[in-house]
């Protein structure tokens, strides 16, 4: 098995294949990260931990 | 922002308090079990360096104690610590009080009880002998309700949230929630022999990549994401401005849950894991480099503009040199990662320091940072001292520095001693592994006091938060806040990760996801499939008397000192004999492979002295080896060996997959007896009493005798009976 597993190393396309997947999405969440009027939203939650309900 | 919401909404308003009795009780068992952690190290380094330090007491040794304050530091201290801190923050984050105050009174209760049965346990030598796994399966199995109580309250408070968003801080906390609870579970199971022993279900190879995607994950999702959680909370709080990216940190996130998972195999490179696995782990630690700084850049950038501050807030110069350490430490990782580093590093003291700017650099001060900030909120008072606050940080900082360049020092000098070669004679250097121990001695001196710096600094801390308690007014009435329930919000229409955070428990499917792709491919073959271990015939099961032996050396956690794993490299083999192989460990339950030479190699021990030299190595190893620092195991020659439990251990380790037959299970006290009498014949021919037959440094003997020897030839310099009488 390991032999096998061995052989498939010299077998590119697997790999290339796995290679391009991460890095596409990688880059889609980037880019749905960084995705257009998104900046309020993100504004909003990060100021959460500043808040502190309304007192009474 | 709530002054903004419309009249309709003002009137749902609900009228609630947070449950910070919780959080005071899990502040207070922090300091508490920090102090005895940071002791028990201080006593183990003071160990290395003069070997009297147990004071003849074998709950005191090292391999006994090792495993103690290692438990102690992470699930005791940092894991009171970051409940604490995750108690505190998630009820300001949603906006509500815990789903269950009994529920958090049973988790803290349930945890300390843990912690008691651990200090209790490990030092009598009841141990699985797996690395941060050490307790028994009693034990375990409190460990997995008391975790599951502990999510059943964290799972009900978000259902019960009043703040629609889910801040980043929580997702980190759902990671630590699910993943410790995988974690766990896979690497506990084992088949029980009795109350206090089990034998893994996982054997050799197996079990040792099960135990260190265990081992390294806990780093991961123990000591990291949780206190990565209370970063994102409670810098943003102590700087008084948000997160420096918000983006930044969704990347942060998933990155690192899904590239941790996979970097385990780390931990044993050059061993006898399937090549491939190996190499997968160094890739996703290497790439870990890049989420690991990442989060760090987006803490300490969220501080710039008020690092005037940093002089006179003690929170945020913790949490600051936290981060500072964090980075250090998330770099050296990678590093130690690369297969060329770690041929020299492994095995050394290099990895104990990397360890402890981790524990001491991140979590300690992480912790600090946070207690500064929050046992003065929580108390309604001030800090008792600011000049003690100071005091505290630079005798923690300076400590931890001695700390890891001695550590540093010890373990490069140690790897290069090891592996020197004369250009000339092409013999070893240093054959004698003792001459690296005592080089390096002076430097387990420098880490002791490194040590003592570190424990100082913690006493000083805990004193100045006492005074501070001790001075906050006595009845304090909780705080009130109000904020509309959930379902009475407006609900803008949610897309995207938005969405998703507000379904948490799809977000933690997702991150289960995340998390079980990297282990599936990277253990399930291994598991699965047993065609990555290359049988060899010659390998037989332990005799019973030898598992005996054997069971004895887990108990004395000697694995914590010696390895048993030959690497492939000239110096390896020169020194201990031919190349460990997979096929060597199948009926190792648990596997012994170690992680710190502080001793030799013992793979292939057997054959290599007489019986007499182990005798007289256990009972004062100074005797044979001038110079060593290798504790006294004299009660082993009191002590009884028990016979009668034989036949259910080899039954339990039937079970688990060593082929042993009905035969040799029902003769298995006899046979055990017979072998004792042959083991000691030696013993008595030279004077030892007869009565030492039953006594369990035979077996102990007759198992270190067994080492290697089924994979023939051991090594150069042989000892053996034959040989000793040729001599003569
Ligand atoms: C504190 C660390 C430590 C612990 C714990 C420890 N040893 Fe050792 N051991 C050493 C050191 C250092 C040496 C090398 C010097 C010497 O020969 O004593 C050594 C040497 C040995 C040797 C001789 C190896 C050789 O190739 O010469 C044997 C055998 C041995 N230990 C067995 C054990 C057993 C069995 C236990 C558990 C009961 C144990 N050790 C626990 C540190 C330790």
């Amino acid at each position: 098995m390991k032999s096998e597993v061995l052989t498939q190393a010299t077998n590119l396309w697997p790999q290339i294949f796995a290679l391009f997947i991460f890095i596409a999405v990688f880059v889609g969440a980037c880019l749905w990260i960084f995705r257009k009027n998104s900046a309020k939203v993100y504004d909003e939650m990060a100021n959460i931990p500043l808040e502190k309900g309304q007192k009474r | 922002m709530m002054n903004e919401k419309s009249e309709s909404q003002q009137q749902h308003l609900e009228t609630f308090s947070y449950d910070d009795d919780v959080t005071k009780l899990f502040v207070t068992a922090t300091l508490i079990w920090g102090a005895v952690a940071m002791f028990l190290g201080v006593l183990v380094a003071f160990q290395l360096a003069d070997w009297r330090l147990n004071f003849g007491i074998e709950w005191l040794t090292f391999g006994r104690l090792r495993p103690l304050h290692t438990n102690a530091a992470i699930f005791a201290f940092a894991g009171n610590g970051f409940f604490a801190g995750i108690y505190h923050s998630m009820q300001r984050l949603l906006k509500c009080r815990m789903f269950n105050d009994t529920l958090g009174r049973i988790h803290f209760w349930g945890w300390q009880l843990i912690i008691v049965c651990a200090a209790i346990t490990l030092p009598m030598g009841l141990s699985r002998s797996k690395e941060y796994a050490e307790l028994e399966w009693p034990i375990g199995i409190m460990i997995t309700i008391v975790w599951v109580v502990f999510a059943v309250n964290f799972f009900g408070t978000l259902f019960k949230r009043r703040e629609k968003h889910i801040y980043v801080a929580i997702w980190f906390y759902i990671a630590t929630i699910v993943t410790v609870a995988v974690l766990h579970i896979v690497n506990s199971l084992a088949i029980p022999v009795s109350w206090t022993k089990s034998y893994s279900i996982y054997a050799g190879v197996q079990d040792a990549l099960v135990q260190w995607w265990y081992g390294h994950n806990a780093v991961a999702f123990f000591l990291t994401t949780p206190f990565l959680g209370l970063m994102y909370y409670f810098v943003p709080k102590a700087a008084n401005r948000p997160i420096y990216s918000y983006r930044l940190s969704i990347i942060h996130f998933w990155s690192l849950v899904f590239l941790y998972i996979w970097a385990g195999p780390h931990h044993l490179l050059y061993s006898a894991l399937p090549e491939w696995v190996q190499t997968l782990g160094v890739v996703f630690s290497i790439s870990l480099w890049a989420p690991s700084w990442g989060g760090m850049i987006n803490g300490l950038l969220t501080i710039r503009g008020v690092w005037h501050r940093l002089r006179t807030d003690h929170t945020l110069k913790f949490l600051a040199t936290a981060l500072t350490f964090y980075g250090m430490s998330t770099f050296e990782g990678p590093l130690l990662s690369i297969k060329s580093v770690n041929s020299l590093a492994h095995f050394t003291s290099w990895i104990v320091g990397h360890v402890h700017s981790g524990t001491i650099g991140w979590n300690y001060f992480m912790v600090a940072g946070i207690f500064y900030y929050l046992i003065p909120y929580l108390w309604k008072t001030k800090l008792y001292s600011q000049k003690l606050g100071h005091l505290h940080f630079w005798t923690a900082t300076i400590g931890l520095l001695f700390y890891i360049v001695s550590m540093w020092v010890a373990g490069v000098t140690q790897g290069l001693m090891w592996r020197a070669i004369d250009q000339t004679t092409g013999m070893l250097v240093y054959p004698n592994f003792v001459e690296t121990v005592i080089r390096i001695v002076p430097m387990y001196w420098i880490r002791a006091f490194g040590g003592v710096l570190v424990l100082t600094s913690f006493l000083i801390m805990m004193y100045n938060f006492y005074k501070t308690i001790q001075g906050a007014p006595k009845k304090v009435k909780p705080e009130e806040f109000q904020a509309p329930a959930l379902h009475a919000q407006k609900h803008e229409a949610t897309q995207g990760h938005r969405k998703l955070e507000g379904l948490p428990a799809i977000f933690s499917v997702l991150v289960v996801i995340a998390i079980l792709v990297g282990s599936a491919i990277e253990i399930l073959p291994g598991l699965l499939s047993n065609h990555f271990i290359e049988e060899n015939p010659d390998i037989k099961p332990l005799t019973a008397l030898e598992q005996a032996g054997r069971d004895i050396y887990t108990r004395e956690g000697c694995f914590y000192c010696h390895s048993q794993m030959i690497r492939p490299m000239p110096h390896e083999t020169m020194r201990y004999g031919k190349r460990s192989t997979a096929a060597e460990y199948v009926y190792d339950h648990p596997f012994q492979w170690g992680s710190r030479r502080t001793g030799p190699d013992l793979a292939r021990i057997g054959g290599k002295y007489p019986n007499m030299w182990h005798y007289r190595h256990m009972i004062d190893p100074r005797e044979m080896t001038p110079g060593s620092i290798m504790p006294v195991y004299d009660w082993l020659i009191y002590r009884e060996i028990d016979f009668e439990i034989l036949p259910e251990k080899l039954t339990a380790l039937r079970k688990v997959g060593v082929p042993y037959s009905d035969e040799e299970i029902q003769n298995a006290v006899a046979d055990a007896k017979e072998q004792a009498e042959s083991v000691s014949y030696m013993l008595t021919e030279t004077g030892v009493d007869a009565s030492i037959q039953d006594k369990e440094i035979v077996a102990l003997i007759a198992y270190l005798q067994r080492l290697g020897v089924d994979a023939g030839e051991s090594t150069e310099f042989q000892f053996t009976e034959e040989n000793l009488e040729a001599e003569e």
